[in-house]
């Protein structure tokens, strides 16, 4: 009796020095992951006195909001947030559509090669973007559609091309080729997840004279669905992330990512020039700046926690 | 009974040619927009390059700007050896870690969701404009002198390195101190999505595993090197190659900016050939990584 008790209080009290290093270590790494967005959060809401206080730590004595005015002009704030919500999502449409076709069709078929054309895929990943910018610069200034143009060309005596630069159409097309953000990635994982489902939907389908395509749309894609959110959530956090693609092709820069990656060269420019001189201030307008940029993101995050972490369970890479 | 074959047989053509169909806008990338870049940039890189009105000129000269990458220039061989030893540093690091994480995020305990939400942040956040602001920038970087991660011990005028030198820990300690807290920083904030792609790998582990290693009374160290770490050597092996694949391409690397740099000074040739290397190398090291690890690993049976 006396040694069961015993037992028992070694057990919780176990439990009990378990649970609390556990809870320390934990608090602790959330708050490094957290410390640059608090740390944001202070800066921007500081006057410029209140950095060279050394009594303000995280919490500012005049607590002020005209630093995000200064914000918004300074990177043009809400058109380039329109853009960057409008390319995210409409390249990441057409980059997931693309890339599960692919992966169905490496996962259901056989056809000649495909496990060449599959290594293919997998390369594709690992090219260093640097490698293909500049050609791929030349290939967008006279885009000839693939060949055709050239063809066309043959016959009318000049090559009928298309200026793409400066238009969103040179981050559309290569979604739409496949040949997107990480798409190599997408397709790999679409394939995993089609090759775990069983055949015999496929073949039920076929008994009940669904055609190729009625079964793709109609069977495969509703059980892909946890596949589908989960490449569509990375796909459009790492289009809205993504500022060298931006960069490149466009004068300006015309989505957040952009503006921010240039925010040194923004504030060394003349209207700011007595923001870039002092690095001080400019730090604080950086932080500003950085936040408004980051906001966007964390709030869909927020609302969408739930289906990032699950959706990758269930996604099948794992699998 | 000859008709009846021959039906089968272009059922079997008709799938495979839609199959094929279903691939083809992929192909069509593939082929027309990055193999052409391809053969582009390895035009480039062993040409001369002259940028005219019409385009680009150029002049074939052989693999000297190759030659050139490994003579002449003090910089290029040194920052691929160094990438490349940060990488044998930092990816058996950041799996180990990662893996720890996603073992810890993986009991039930309260406020695992928000746990686990938090963890996640770093992907989310993390690959874009934070990184390259704090890092590129010159106003920042001689504030903050080129690392995030120092911004923990000074922000403005409060500097923890100064308290625990005045408190009078010798300065080879708090170097060790804020060297150690630097790279938790740094190791927290890469690993990101391997820690959830870890946390997916041991929950597909079914526990009948562990319940019958229970009853034959295994301690826990016992059950994870005997369980838990075989069961899951196929996604160590994603993780392992999509950390080598972000070390190696992310836009914070040297060798990256380095070729990045050269091709906005216009010097294409040069950038071209530097890529190719450097590409050439990540390949073999990936290609190797692989078929050295996939001898080993155990896959289950569906």
């Amino acid at each position: 009796m006396n040694d069961r008790k015993k037992q028992i209080l070694i057990n919780k009290s176990r439990n009990f020095t378990v649970g609390t290093v556990r809870a320390i270590f934990l608090v602790s790494m959330c708050f490094i992951i957290l410390y640059p967005i608090l740390y944001m959060l202070s800066m921007s809401f500081r006057t410029v006195d209140d950095i060279f206080d050394p009594t303000v730590i995280w919490i500012p004595k005049n607590f002020v909001t005209t630093n995000f005015q200064k914000v918004f002009e300074m990177i043009d704030y809400f058109p380039r947030l329109f853009n960057s919500i409008k390319i995210s999502l409409i390249a990441t449409i057409i980059n997931v559509i693309m890339c599960a076709f692919a992966g169905y069709g490496f996962a259901r078929f056989d056809f000649k090669c495909k496990s060449l054309l599959f290594g293919c895929v997998l390369f594709s990943i690992i090219i260093p973007p640097s490698s293909i910018s500049i050609p791929m610069y030349m290939g967008y200034k006279s885009f000839d559609f693939l060949g055709i143009g050239t063809l066309i060309g043959l016959f009318v005596g000049r090559p009928l091309t298309v200026n793409l630069l400066n238009t969103e159409f040179t981050l559309y097309v290569p979604a739409l080729l496949g040949a997107g953000i990480k798409s190599g990635l997408f397709i790999y994982i679409f394939r995993q997840f089609f090759r775990n489902l069983p055949k015999e939907l496929e073949d039920a389908a076929c008994i009940d004279g669904c055609s190729i395509l009625r079964t793709y749309f109609g069977i495969m894609v509703p059980n892909a669905s946890a596949s589908f959110i989960s490449c569509f959530l990375f796909s459009f956090v790492w289009y809205w992330n993504d500022y060298s693609t931006v960069t490149m092709y466009f004068n300006e820069p015309i989505t957040l990512s952009a503006s921010l990656s240039m925010i040194g060269t923004i504030m060394k420019g003349s209207t700011y020039a007595e923001i870039g001189s002092n690095p001080y201030i400019a730090l604080l307008y950086t932080q500003c700046a950085c936040l408004l940029c980051i906001i966007p993101l964390l709030i869909m995050y927020v609302f969408l926690q739930r289906f990032f972490t699950e959706s990758i369970e269930s996604s099948g890479i794992v699998g | 009974m000859k008709t009846l074959i021959r039906k089968k047989m272009s059922y079997e053509t008709k799938k495979s040619f839609a199959g094929f169909l279903f691939i083809l806008p992929w192909l069509l990338g593939f082929v027309f927009i990055i193999v052409r870049a391809l053969i582009n940039s390895a035009a480039y890189s062993v040409s001369e390059t002259t940028i005219t009105p019409g385009g680009m000129k150029l002049e074939f000269i052989g693999i000297e700007y190759y030659i050139k990458a490994f003579r002449s220039d003090i910089s290029f061989p040194r920052m691929l050896l160094s990438s490349i030893t940060d990488l044998i540093y930092t990816a058996p690091i950041v799996l180990a870690f990662s893996l720890f994480i996603a073992v810890i995020l993986n009991q039930n305990f309260k406020g695992r969701t928000i746990a686990r939400a938090i963890f996640f942040i770093p992907v989310i956040v993390g690959s874009g404009g934070i990184i390259l602001s704090y890092m590129n920038d010159d106003v920042s970087s001689s504030l903050i002198s080129g690392s995030r991660s120092a911004m923990l011990f000074s922000s403005g005028s409060f500097s923890m390195t100064t308290v625990l030198l005045e408190a009078g820990l010798s300065a080879d300690i708090v170097n060790i101190i804020s060297s150690a807290i630097s790279n938790i920083f740094d190791l927290t904030w890469k690993s990101g999505l391997q820690i959830v792609l870890f946390i997916a790998g041991l929950q597909s582990v079914s526990s009948q595993l562990y319940e019958a290693a229970d009853v034959e009374g295994a301690s826990a160290w016992e059950k994870f090197w005997k369980i838990t770490f075989p069961m899951i050597m196929p996604i160590l092996m994603v993780n392992l190659i999509y950390t080598i694949i972000e070390n190696f391409t992310d836009y914070s690397n040297e060798v990256m900016k380095y070729v990045v740099n050269i091709g906005r000074d216009l010097d294409f040739s040069y950038s071209s050939a530097l890529s190719w290397i450097y590409f050439v190398i990540i390949g073999t090291i990936i290609g190797s990584v692989y078929y050295i690890i996939n001898r080993k690993i155990t896959y289950t049976v569906k």
